[in-house]
Formats: structure tokens, sequence, C-alpha cells
């Protein structure tokens, strides 16, 4: 197993939305780890103690950080010295606590069935994390645009782009351009024209995007009125 | 035996089913896509869609009584303007009987309304306390008018759906609402994403693709998403399901 938590892996927009994370939320650190095939990087980061406390959860491999994307569900706990917490990740608690850190949320990024990894915010304080669950998971949804393009690694889309260091999230359009069903349906298509796994399937459909200057959602429908077809 | 007395028979029947289903682990996307159908085969109206909004507040579909690519994006085109986003904000139901009052209310949705002979609109809030997380959207011709008491019996449901989705898989975390508004999302998008695999595996249309699904969960007592999951990350082979159509 790789713990991906030096500098050498964050990527900025994705800091940046760690950073505008920890500015709207009554917490002390957000980070944004991506997973891929069970390895787990560090890509985002902003605030107190986010590398120590995902290298504690890559070591023991416990806490809401791994059940988040598990799960597939926000996982979180207010107080990690109150009871519940100690026997469900008793080595996790232990090591988090002595980091100080006392509170933590944790949120899968998905699209659908595609896993790209979590977001997780924690605090020094213990108690309640106020709207931080539907925050970080509406955050959770620009991540996971943001993760994809990381995945994709081609380069073909420079992060300067996103504009997530202004303080924005990624630009509206691309993001609504998720929303359609038909973004999910011709992924689906072109999982079985090419007989890949559907996110590369939806990587395959943004490159062609970016590569005919078409939006994401025009290619989309292209596929699904079997206008276009992807060949292997 | 009258219409009436046949309609109100089937929805008791709905209201028993509803309510069953509630006390058992059910699947959200599945539950929701029987009240929308049986919703719109009671009252004869043309199309109905269950929207949920988002943690941006995006209204997206959740169930629809058709899965015709053209009809969802209907529903979806109310993010900009229509009955749906007018309910949303206000909180309250919104009816147009009049195309005239359509096109002078949402000029950009009404040619698509009278392209599919659509002459009635009818938007219901699923509420809970003080805030609105989805609405009902009810389409008809105009041979099937929704009268108040049909209104308050839509209306009715739409407050079932809103039950049905805070019910549905308690987790201990805290904000249970904000993620089992997620999960549901998440859960409507995996099916999309198997109705691709299915459509294009068996060349047949989105429609087509989603029963077959359903009918491949059912015969074999899955959830539709637990199904959806397996069809769209490879584990299921979208032959089984072709080949038990």
């Amino acid at each position: 197993m790789t713990v991906g938590t030096g500098d050498g892996s964050l990527a900025p927009p994705v800091t940046g939305l760690c950073r505008l994370a920890l500015r709207m939320l009554p917490v002390d650190g957000v980070s944004v780890v991506l997973i891929a095939d069970s390895v787990r990087t560090l890509v985002g980061a902003a605030g107190q103690l986010t590398a120590e406390l995902e290298a504690v959860t890559a070591v023991c491999m416990e806490g809401p950080g791994v059940e988040a994307p598990r799960l597939g569900i926000p996982v979180v706990v207010t107080d990690l010295a109150a009871g519940g917490s100690q026997p469900r990740w008793p080595v996790f608690a232990a090591e988090a606590a002595g980091l100080g850190v006392s509170a933590v949320v944790a949120v899968p990024i998905r699209i659908g069935v595609i896993r790209l990894g979590v977001m997780v915010a924690h605090r020094l304080e213990p108690g309640d994390l106020g709207g931080t669950v539907s925050e970080l998971l509406r955050l959770s949804e620009t991540a996971a645009y943001l993760l994809l393009d990381l995945q994709e690694g081609s380069g073909h889309r420079p992060t300067g782009d996103v504009g997530i260091e202004s303080g924005d999230t990624a630009s509206d359009q691309e993001l609504t351009n998720f929303i359609g069903a038909e973004i999910h349906q011709a992924s689906g298509m072109v999982m079985v024209q090419l007989d890949i796994p559907i996110d590369a399937a939806l990587a395959r459909m943004r490159a062609h995007a970016f590569a005919t200057g078409r939006p994401l959602a025009e290619v989309a429908r292209a596929i699904v009125n079997r206008e276009l077809r992807f060949e292997k | 035996m009258t219409t009436t007395q046949s309609r109100e028979i089937r929805l008791g029947r709905l209201f028993v089913l509803l309510a069953d289903n509630l006390v058992q682990d059910f699947d959200i996307v599945d539950l929701l896509h029987d009240l929308v159908t049986s919703c719109v085969d009671l009252f004869d109206v043309s199309a109905g869609g269950l929207m949920l909004a988002d943690g941006g507040d995006q209204l997206r579909v959740l169930a629809a009584s058709s899965e015709d690519t053209r009809l969802l994006e209907l529903f979806e085109l109310q993010n900009q303007q229509g009955p749906c986003l007018d309910c949303f904000h206000s909180g309250a139901p919104v009816v147009s009987t009049a195309v005239a009052d359509q096109r002078r209310r949402w000029p950009a949705i009404a040619p698509q309304l009278q392209s599919r002979r659509i002459t009635a609109v009818y938007a219901f809030p699923l509420r809970l306390r003080e805030q609105v997380i989805g609405v009902l959207n009810v389409f008809s011709t105009p041979d099937a008018i929704l009268d108040a008491d049909d209104r308050a019996v839509v209306q009715a449901l739409a407050d079932v759906a809103t039950i049905s989705l805070l019910q549905h898989r308690a987790t201990e975390a805290s904000e249970r609402l904000a993620t089992q508004l997620q999960t549901a999302l998440t859960s409507r998008i995996a099916v999309e994403q198997a109705k691709g695999v299915i459509a294009q595996y068996a060349s047949v249309d989105m429609d087509r693709a989603f029963t077959m699904l359903r009918g491949y969960a059912r015969r074999n007592q899955r959830s539709l998403t637990a199904v959806a999951t397996e069809l769209a990350t490879g584990r299921l082979d979208p032959g089984a399901v072709r080949r038990a159509d």
C-alpha cells in the first residue's frame, strides 16, 4: 500500500476547494483523498494536521476516512473520546486523539457507482459540527469533477482553467454538465462499447468532448441517440 | 363498478403497498417509481416525475412515469424555469390549466409542453416542516384535469414520498436528511448508468432498458439499486438481464 501524504501529490485546484471548505465550516482542517485500486493519495489539504490524520488513517486503515468511501455514506464522529469510537476503530481513535483531533466528518466522493475518494473535515474541539455534512456533500460533487481530471492525468485540461484558487468552485457550466441523466446513461453505453470500466468510459467521453470542443452533455446526447459510437 | 370506485380501491391498495414498504428495507428509487406510475395511472394523466433537491438546490429527477429521455429532460429543464422551480421556491402547490397561462409564466418550457399535448401542469411540494426537499410534478392533457379533491390526493402521495425518503436507510450519522437525500440521488445515478449498459448491450431504448432492469430485480427479489450497481460496475453480466427478459 502506498501512503501518499507528501506535498508532491497535492493538486492546486483540490487544495483550493479544501481552503474554501475550511473558510465556510467550523473545522480546523479539510482534506481530499483520491482512492484508486485501494491506494490512497492525499491530493488536497487545508488547515492543520491534515497530512498527519491521513497518515494515521492510511496506516491503520480504520476511521471515518476509510468507512465513508467503503459504505458510500457520510460518517460523522463528534467526539472521538466518547463511547462508540474506541470499539469501532481502536487504533484510529487512539492515534487521532494523540494528534489532538476530536471530531471528524468524512463524505464519499462518487458519481453513481464511480468511486473516486473521500473528503474529510476535522476539528480539535469535540461537539456538533453544524451544517458540515451537507456542505461537504455539496462540495464533494465539485471534488468528484476535480478528481476525474486527476485520474485521467493526461493533462488535457490545464488546472489553471478551473479557477478554484480565486475562491470559485469549478465553473457551474461544467458541474451542471454532470447532472443530466444522459451523461450517466452514455457512460454505461460506452462501458459496453469499449468493454472498459465505467470510470474509464466517462474519461473517454470527456477526452472526446475536449478534443472536439463540444460540451460533454452534447457528446453524451449523441451517444444516447446512437449518432456517436466509440470503437475499440 | 364505476370508475370512481375502482380508483378509490386502487388508491387504497397503493397506500397499503406504500405503508408495507415503509416497514421493510426498501429500495427508494423503486418505491418512488411505483408511486409516480400509480399516480399517473390513477388519474389518467400524461406523465409524472419526482424531483429532489441536491445539496446545491438543483432539482434532480429521482423517479419518473416514463424513462423517455425527452421527458426526463423536461423535468430537469425546470431548474431554469417552470412549475417545479416555482413550487420549490414558494413551498406551495402550483397549478396551471391553460396554455396561455403557461406561455406567460414559463415561456421557455411552454413550447415543449405543447409539443407533448400537455395543457395542464401541477407541482406539489415535498415538505418537511419549513423546508421543501423536492417536487412531485404532474402533466396532463385536456381530458384529465385534476380537481381539488384529486389534488389533495396527489399532495398526500407527495407527503408519503417525503416520509419514505426520510425513513430510507437510517444511519447513526447525524444530519441524516442530507445523507439520505444524497444516497437517493446516488442510487438514481447508478440506475441511469445501468440503463446505459443494458441499452447498449441489448440495443433497446432507455425506457425499455429500465423495464428490463426493474423486471430482473423483481424476479430475483433484489433491490433495483443493488442490481444497477452490479451492472454498472461490471459484476453482473448484462446478458443475464437480457436472457431473463
